[in-house]
């Protein structure tokens, strides 16, 4: 059996990514445990990002809903 | 980069905490310790993968893939060096000659002159009749005081352009030596906001206008003080001695500084109010009718073009007034007309020499520009083929993941590199080259022509452009080549499939090779033969054994002559050299070798002066043998004589097209005409036409009048040998010289005059022709290449042919034919092109249209042949193909 699995790793350069168009801000301190942590924040600039990528998304899958809404015809 | 660093730096421990967190987690859920260790491991991926591709956020990717495809490219052609040296050789050649005739460009035209501000330097000019004319030194006086536009106006003596012979003698420390001189007003200097290399310049009090005879001061030139007086250190101070004159060396310009007068650097420059000094008098300075003053302005800040024209022409008209002097009817009528034109002087006033050069240089950069886009089809051709055998190559690195993008960044990479290269080797070429035709092409000028050809920003800026621009150009057909291949048909099937598409660009790229070629072989042949028209043209006079030599006072020896009969002694002695025919006397030089000839309207003395039918000529006041001396028929009429002098009435000669213009029913002797300001000139002679002043026109009016009548300022002799003239240059020299009235500055034959005046004209006609073969040589290259690239793919094909019982002579023409259908395409689409282009030559050629008919099918037949030529030993080689072997290839 095929799927696709993230691997974790992949998420560190997605992070960088981010990072360099300053879509997140990255601040160091402990977590809860007290282990060193970062902690990762959305920018402004990356706000108004995740607006435009999810009206993107939106309109994709509205997209793709209507095309796989079946028709009435092919109901029993 | 910081924040790269430090995010890299985080990254490894990131990752080294990660793992261990989630080994820590697996060990929790039971798992030993090095069992949870790898399943860590195993969700996590691959780590250096991770790290790579982290790393690549950061860095800048295109750069370092660059690096990479350039190291690749240079591998590449390493691997062919052959086709990378003819690569690199042609662009040199063609890129280093836009280059050199580029520099030659920039030095002339669009260097600013070395100066302060040069773009805030402008020329006021006098336009009269038309034409920008320099001002009197009274208008310059006026125009001074009412200025309010310029921080200071410059006024200089540019005389020695129109009399570029006209030297003076220099003494400087016993030092001998005949030199230009520049007469410039006391502020030039310092408005043009030049600094001196030694001493200093001109100040304010050096020419007092106030004090005519004041000053003595002068300043010469870097290059003066280095070639003539040896650099010597303790030059200012020294006493400098012009045509006996005592002056004093104020200071030293700059090297390269060039003054106004680009190409043309004063050597000497003297205050314009001590003219009087060594002019013997005879000064500009008193003279209103004397137009001889150019004048430079420093725009002040803030103040445009536009505003100081409107400021200069609100008291224009009072200027006019005040110095009109004693004009009167038409002639003030002409005077008040005047009116004043303001334009840029950044780089400089020297129309002349720019004029001159603007045509040839732009058509010769037009005809390089050609070549090379012949040479980068030539190229393109070259490096298809070059891809075509790479295809294997190029499918595999598809296959293993390449995008189609980065196969053609590959090949235009490796194209620029080849043509960056070919453009560095181009830029020492140029160097050389550029020197090479400058000698070229200023070998006609009888002034000395000095230009700044060392390379700037521009001239380097310009190289780089056109190493890109070509690089792009023959590079990205390969490279479009490159985007549509299949890599699993070309893995499968050997080079077939691409080399059927290869074959029709080719075919393309070698048509329009021979279009271009045909363009630059029929520009070439429309010059050379307006060249040859104009050597070999009826002169209408003998141009052979004829001596000119221009006369030059010796200081004060005007004075209480009788010039008349000092001219007629001179004429006798000289007639009486042995080996002498005749001599003759005039104030213009033949051909305008040395001057550009006095012009004036000339009109029938009967007609209404308002509207009567002016005729612009040329004119000479010459002596007796003049005619006869040039061997110039008298059509009717008589030659002038020894009475045709001041206590006669005012007679004239003229040429039969200014008779023809003045009296069209060919009644002209005996009518009168006025000229200038003489009125009632009766024509007495009609000369035949001949090209003595312009060349380019057997037709050009021109009037003739007896020297004795109004004894001319200066002038020359002319001079008929037996035997070739310049022989008996020194004893005619010698003749005049022992008069002890003037001296010869300036002796030549009228052969080598006539040749020197057609040195741009024979400079442009051999370079074009040099241009047209190399692109004739490219095409062919071309051609023969595609046609034996035709012909090693069709093997197999001609051996079955041959074995089917073809003849040698089908075989040839089967290749021969594909040739011929290129080349006929070619020249199809290349005849309208060259025609196009070759209107753009048209006010250059002589007695000749650009459709002249038998260049057009003598370049057409000339390309059919060669190209012919090239296509026919491929074909050759077809023909001779044993059937057993060529089905066994492959």
């Amino acid at each position: 059996m095929m799927y696709w699995q993230v691997e974790q790793g992949s998420l560190y350069p997605a992070l960088h990514r981010l990072i360099k168009r300053e879509w997140i801000s990255v601040e160091e301190g402990t977590s809860e445990n007290n282990r060193r942590a970062k902690f990762y924040r959305l920018t402004n600039k990356g706000k108004r990002q995740l607006t435009v990528e999810t009206s993107k998304w939106e309109k994709l899958a509205g997209a793709i809903a209507r095309i796989l809404r079946p028709t009435k015809e092919d109901q029993p | 980069m910081m924040r790269r660093k430090r995010m890299l730096v985080d990254l490894d421990q990131e990752i080294r905490d990660h793992i261990e967190l989630a080994t820590q987690e697996n060990i929790d859920r039971g798992m030993s310790p090095e069992e949870a260790h790898y399943a860590a491991l195993r969700k996590f991926g691959n780590v250096s993968r991770v790290k790579e591709d982290a790393h690549d956020v950061w860095s800048l990717i295109w750069l370092e893939q660059l690096l990479q495809d350039i190291r690749l490219g240079l591998r590449q052609l390493q691997k062919s060096p052959g086709f990378a040296a003819v690569a690199i050789l042609t662009l040199a050649l063609g890129i280093g000659a836009n280059t050199a005739i580029f520099t030659l460009i920039n030095a002339l035209l669009l260097r600013n002159v070395p100066v302060r501000q040069p773009e805030r330097l402008v020329q006021v000019s006098l336009v009269r009749l038309g034409e920008k004319v320099p001002f009197s030194y009274a208008m310059f006086r006026e125009l001074e005081r009412g200025q309010r536009v310029f921080t200071g106006l410059i006024g200089i003596d540019l005389g020695y352009q129109w009399h570029p012979g006209k030297m003076h003698n220099m003494e400087v420390n016993g030092v001998l030596s005949q030199n230009h001189l520049l007469w410039v007003t006391a502020n030039f200097y310092t408005e043009l906001g030049v600094a001196p290399y030694l001493g200093r310049l001109f100040a304010s009090g050096d020419a007092d206008p106030a004090n005519s005879a004041a000053s003595d001061a002068a300043v010469i030139s870097y290059e003066f003080w280095q070639h003539r007086l040896g650099g010597m250190p303790d030059v200012v101070g020294k006493q400098i001695r012009v045509d006996g004159h005592p002056f004093t060396i104020m200071g030293v310009t700059r090297k390269w500084f060039t003054g106004l007068t680009r190409g043309e650097p004063p050597e000497i420059t003297l205050p314009i109010t001590a003219a009087p000094l060594v002019e013997d008098g005879t000064s500009n300075l008193e003279r209103g009718g004397a137009y001889w003053l150019f004048v430079i302005g420093r725009l002040k800040d803030g103040v445009s073009i536009e505003q100081a024209l409107a400021q200069l022409q609100s008291f224009w008209p009072g200027v006019l007034l005040t110095t009109a002097e004693t004009r009167q009817g038409s002639r003030l009528q002409t005077y008040l007309s005047m009116r004043l034109d303001v334009s840029s002087a950044a780089v400089g006033v020297a129309e002349d020499l720019r004029s001159q050069f603007t045509r040839p240089l732009s058509v010769l950069i037009g005809l390089a520009g050609l070549t090379l886009l012949v040479a980068c089809l030539n190229l393109a051709n070259l490096m298809l083929a070059h891809a075509a055998a790479r295809s294997h190559e190029m499918s595999m690195r598809v296959v293993l993941g390449a995008s189609r993008w980065s196969l053609v960044r590959q090949v235009l990479i490796e194209s620029l590199i080849l043509s960056l290269s070919g453009a560095l080797l181009g830029l020492a070429f140029a160097y050389w080259a550029c020197r090479v035709l400058f000698l070229l092409i200023t070998q006609g000028n009888s002034m000395l022509v000095t230009l700044d050809l060392s390379p700037d920003l521009r001239i380097l800026s310009f190289t780089i452009f056109l190493a890109i621009f070509t690089g792009i150009l023959f590079g990205v057909v390969p490279a479009w080549r490159c985007s549509l291949l299949n890599p699993a048909a070309a893995l499968q099937q050997s080079t077939h499939n691409l080399a059927e598409r290869t074959g029709k660009l080719g075919k393309m790229l070698v048509s329009s090779q021979v279009a271009f070629s045909l363009a630059l072989l029929l520009g070439a042949g429309l010059l050379a033969k307006s060249f040859e028209r104009l050597r070999s043209s009826d002169l209408g006079f003998q141009m052979d054994n004829v001596l000119e030599v221009s006369l030059y006072p010796r200081s004060g020896a005007y004075q209480d002559l009788d010039t008349n009969s000092y001219h007629n002694q001179l004429l006798e002695r000289v007639s009486n050299i042995p080996g002498v025919l005749s001599a003759g006397y005039s104030n213009n030089s033949i051909v305008g070798g040395r001057e550009s000839g006095w012009q004036d309207d000339v009109s029938p003395e009967s007609g209404d002066l308002a509207v009567a039918d002016k005729v612009r000529t040329y004119g000479a006041m010459v002596s007796p043998g003049f005619f006869r001396t040039l061997g110039i028929p008298l059509v009717d009429g008589r030659d002038f004589t020894q009475t045709d002098d001041e206590r006669h009435p005012r007679v004239a000669i003229v040429s039969s097209s200014l008779a023809e213009r003045l009296f069209p029913n060919g009644d002209a002797i005996g009518k009168c005409i006025r000229i200038v300001a003489y009125r009632n000139v009766e024509i007495v002679g009609i000369a035949g036409n001949a090209r003595i002043f312009d060349l380019r026109d057997v037709t050009a009016p021109a009037i003739f009048l007896s020297y004795l009548q109004t004894p001319p300022a200066w002038g020359g002799l002319v001079v008929r040998t037996k035997e070739p003239a310049d022989r008996l240059a020194q004893t005619v020299g010698q003749e005049i010289q022992s008069l002890g009235r003037e001296y010869p500055f300036w002796t030549g034959t009228i052969a080598d005059v006539m040749s020197q005046q057609l040195a741009k004209e024979r400079a442009t006609a051999l370079l074009s022709g040099y241009f047209a073969l190399l692109s004739l040589l490219l095409a062919c290259i071309g051609l023969y290449g595609l046609m034996s690239y035709t012909v090693t793919r069709r093997t197999r094909e001609i051996g079955i042919r041959v074995a089917l019982g073809a003849q040698r002579i089908t075989i040839l023409w089967l290749v021969l034919r594909e040739a011929l259908v290129l080349v006929l395409f070619g020249v199809a689409i290349g005849i309208p092109t060259a025609l196009l282009a070759t209107r753009l030559i048209a006010s250059m050629l002589f007695g000749l249209s650009p459709l002249d008919l038998p260049t057009i099918i003598t370049a057409s037949l000339l390309l059919l042949l060669v190209a012919l030529f090239a296509g026919f030993l491929p074909a050759w080689r077809a023909s001779g193909v044993e059937p057993t072997v060529a089905l066994r290839t492959e």
